[in-house]
């Protein structure tokens, strides 16, 4: 016990904050009052806090790729990952519309995390280890796959294996990232690949007929085909299973496990209901009732 | 303040791809520029030309092309033609053939203003100093 007195006195002395007459005021009521302060200090420098300060949560988005964050016919932003600041939002303040949505390009997802400008990241971010060096992931609350699209009428392929015999011949229009000839290439490998800056200019290409075959993502393959029937074929062929989740600005441990508790009980627990009605209303997905007992994520 | 740590190792290890990309990028300007440089050279005779079928043809044209942004250009030639049933050109040519659309009617304004012929301030400039008089033909005060 002396040696660590000793060392606490020093510290004390250091910043200057007691004086030696409080100093000697007894060891038990300065550990006490060192252990609250280092707990204070976590608990209000927190990015928790802070929105909760400020009355409204501050989520960074998107506006332009359904079924994920787009404005419907009435001009309103909506979309799973509206769905899901809106379930933090509500979480907040037990108001859905507390939320100020910045609207971005996916390559202001992280410069806008770190330089603080939004509370949290709902922009169908998918998983990898070089982000997750940058910004901290919440618990993924959606597995995304690839697929192909090709035209309904007068494709230059109709089959996967068509394109796969096609070898280099084969074009695939895809939107730019460091991974995606990576991820063409894992189902495809001759394939030529076409990168374009978002995935409406590659889809446009696909209707030009500039790309064979247009690389997707499911969700958003499944929503072109029920929004646009008979415009495009689905080839049926999925790979690249990948994660999409949550981020936020590292360093803060008390908002991101928060996050992730709202995430974790929106898919297992009291707001499944929530996330039951987001799955079907976007992906047409038809969620099971999680079992009662023992928690089934840790089968 | 910025919690960031700055990972260069990613920029140097794909070091030859930033230099043939560009590499690429300006090969494609200096062609496209060279190409629009001839083409505007013509255009700029064709528009001081006394021949009105020649002139003003090159004059819708400068205004057409110079009231267009350039990304307009190249998304209407790379999207726009083949849905119209035109595929002759692929993307690389298709971006140098715009370019040098873009170049060429840039050019004709670079080379046109010298000759007192030229509507507009620029024009009458050379009047004022002296060279370039009526007499002298349109031709002659080209470069």
């Amino acid at each position: 016990m002396g040696e660590f007195t000793e060392r606490a006195f020093a510290m004390l002395k250091r910043r200057g904050l007691l004086g030696l007459g409080v100093a000697a005021g007894g060891v038990g009521g300065l550990l006490g009052a060192r252990a609250a302060q280092a707990q204070s200090i976590d608990t209000s420098t927190s990015k928790l806090q802070q929105v909760l300060q400020r009355g409204h949560l501050v989520v960074g988005t998107g506006s332009t790729n359904p079924p994920w964050h787009f404005e419907d016919e009435t001009g309103q932003l909506v979309g799973m990952d509206i769905d899901m600041a809106r379930l933090i939002a509500k979480s907040l303040f037990d108001d859905p519309d507390k939320v100020e949505f910045v609207l971005q390009g996916s390559d202001a997802r992280i410069p806008s995390l770190i330089t603080d400008q939004v509370d949290v990241i709902c922009q169908w971010m998918t998983i990898t280890a070089g982000r997750a060096q940058q910004v901290e992931f919440t618990v993924p609350y959606y597995r995304e796959g690839v697929s192909l699209l090709v035209m309904a009428d007068g494709a230059k392929y109709t089959t996967f294996d068509s394109i796969l015999e096609a070898g280099s011949a084969a074009r695939v229009g895809a939107m730019q990232n460091v991974f995606i000839e990576d991820w063409v290439h894992a189902a495809l490998p001759e394939a030529t690949v076409d990168q374009f800056d978002s995935p409406d200019t590659t889809l446009q290409a696909l209707n030009a007929r500039r790309v064979d075959a247009y690389l997707g993502d499911q969700s958003a393959i499944r929503w072109l085909m029920q929004t646009t029937p008979g415009r495009y074929s689905n080839l049926e062929y999925g790979w690249m299973p990948n994660s999409y989740a949550s981020a936020v600005r590292p360093g803060d441990p008390v908002w991101l496990n928060w996050v992730n508790t709202v995430y974790r009980e929106a898919m297992l627990g009291v707001d499944f209901d929530l996330m039951k009605a987001s799955y079907q209303k976007w992906f047409g997905i038809d969620l099971p009732t999680p079992t009662v007992g023992f928690p089934q994520e840790f089968t | 303040m910025i919690a960031y740590n700055f990972n260069w190792a990613v920029i140097w290890r794909n070091w030859d791809a930033f230099l043939s990309a560009l590499a690429f990028g300006l090969g494609l300007a200096v062609v496209s520029l060279l190409i629009g440089t001839i083409i505007g050279l013509g255009l700029a005779y064709a528009r001081l030309s006394p021949r009105r079928w020649l002139s003003w043809p090159a004059w819708l044209y400068v205004e057409l092309i110079r009231n267009t942004p350039l990304l307009l250009l190249i998304f209407f030639v790379y999207f726009g033609l083949p849905e119209l049933g035109i595929y002759i050109f692929d993307k690389i040519e298709s971006f140098i053939i715009t370019l040098s659309a873009y170049a060429a009617a840039y050019m004709c304004e670079v080379f046109a203003p010298g000759s007192p012929r030229c509507r507009g301030p620029m024009a009458r400039l050379p009047r004022r100093s002296g060279s370039g008089h009526g007499s002298a033909s349109a031709m002659s005060s080209c470069p």
